[in-house]
């Protein structure tokens, strides 16, 4: 018996979550094609984790790099057994799941600004965005960033930004790409919802569905259908009771 | 003959058969076929198609019958024909498969629209050392603290009496005390004599 799923169906960091909430004791396999992973968990935290390149034979990472290489997958199939000699397993993984989880959504930022700033070219066309909600309230612009966004309103592209600014485009585009982040401009007549503006939640799948929920609620506690009298009930309570 | 109806409902595979043959006077009516869908017969290799049937007398007046409804959505159908009339249901749900979350979330918001009967939430295989632990299964499900939500075995008799008592509990805290008095519940007179 083990527990068995997909990452779609629950993210790596939920499972970490049980793991630890569970005092769990055991090994996770994780399988995303072309790659294998395996993760020791004694008494609900890692002590190591190992991924490999089941093609070409070659180990990928391990320990603490390994987790963080894991936590950007996202199709894996798992399955988690309970298994008593993990707890015999040398410790490789010493700082906590939630540093270790932190970590790699550093990474995941990080290589999302990045593609990000890739994307973008001189002919890029920029706008003020339209929801200066999605700003952070709490943003300190400096005096380039200020400058840049200062152009956004006369000019289309980074193209006239840099001719406006005079600065080279190496220097124009990061700036950019961290207005961007902020959500203080976007790529105009582009996707709006680029991958920066992703909620990097750790908590995956948790489709709401309070409606539904609301309504059991009142369901569950009206009496509408015909309900057995008390008295019957209680007889039929102490039958099962006796069973 | 007095009836009283209860429901065992929940995803493929989550354990309703098991549940209802536990503690079933008789032998279940079981009407179960081979899987066709290859994925699904990983899971298991017999499903219930129609319904599984149990039932346990409470005394020569009053039986108590048991309903398991089948698991797969395409016969959802069948769902609104065995809930006529239940006076409560347990939704079961498959600890050790995440996947069973969503799908059980929809199976209860679709309850929902059937039926006004209470009903609590069975976790089962929680021997299951791998096992989801309540609290991450209560958050997934989104399921009010108000609706119970117990740890089952469903190969068990003692788990699902727990499981059938708490159910029992659930409706009768919405029977309000004034209405004491002694009303038939579902009353199917010879149907199932």
């Amino acid at each position: 018996m083990a527990l068995e799923g997909t990452l779609q169906d629950m993210s790596l960091t939920d499972l970490f979550a049980i793991f630890r909430i569970g005092v769990k004791t055991g090994v996770l396999l994780l399988k995303q094609h072309p790659e294998r992973a395996v993760v020791y968990v004694a008494n609900g935290s890692l002590v190591d984790a190992v991924v490999f390149n089941e093609l070409h034979r070659r180990l990928i990472a391990n320990g603490e790099l390994a987790i963080i290489h894991l936590l950007a997958w996202e199709n894996a199939t798992f399955t988690f057994f309970s298994d008593k000699s993990a707890l015999l397993c040398q410790r490789r993984i010493f700082r906590d799941n939630d540093t270790l989880i932190r970590e790699a959504l550093d990474n995941s930022s990080s290589s999302r600004r990045a593609a990000l700033e890739r994307s973008l070219t001189l002919d890029t066309r920029l706008a003020m965005t339209l929801l200066p909600e999605r700003a952070d309230p709490a943003i300190n612009l400096d005096l380039e960033q200020w400058r840049i966004l200062s152009q956004i309103s006369i000019c289309d592209t980074i193209q006239e930004i840099c001719t406006n600014t005079r600065k080279p485009a190496e220097e124009v585009i990061p700036v950019v790409a961290g207005l961007i982040k902020f959500g203080l401009i976007e790529v105009k007549d582009e996707a709006r919802n680029l991958p920066f503006y992703d909620n990097v939640s750790p908590y995956k799948n948790n489709q709401s569905a309070p409606e539904a929920a609301g309504k059991l609620l009142v369901r569950a506690n009206s009496n509408r259908i015909r309900q057995p009298g008390k008295r019957l009930l209680q007889a039929i309570m102490r039958r099962v009771h006796n069973l | 003959m007095q009836a009283v109806k209860l429901v065992i409902t929940g995803a493929y595979s989550a354990g309703k058969t098991n549940f209802i043959r536990s503690i079933s006077d008789i032998e279940p009516v079981l009407t179960e076929y081979e899987v066709t869908d290859p994925e699904e017969r990983l899971l298991k290799k017999e499903t219930t198609v129609a319904l599984d049937f149990g039932k346990i007398a409470i005394s020569e007046e009053v039986v108590l019958f048991l309903f398991g409804t089948p698991g797969q959505e395409r016969f959802d159908f069948m769902w609104e024909v065995l809930s006529e009339g239940c006076v409560g249901y347990v939704v079961m749900v498959d600890s050790c498969r995440p996947a069973h979350l969503l799908e059980t979330q929809r199976l209860i918001a679709r309850f929902a629209t059937i039926t006004d009967a209470p009903f609590v939430v069975a976790a089962n295989k929680q021997d299951d050392p791998a096992a989801l632990p309540l609290s991450y299964i209560r958050r997934r499900l989104q399921l009010p603290f108000e609706i119970p939500l117990l740890p089952c075995v469903a190969t068990e008799r003692e788990s699902v009496k727990n499981v059938l008592l708490a159910l029992l509990d659930h409706i009768d805290q919405g029977i309000p005390d004034s209405d004491d008095e002694e009303i038939p519940p579902t009353i199917v007179d010879g149907m199932f004599s």
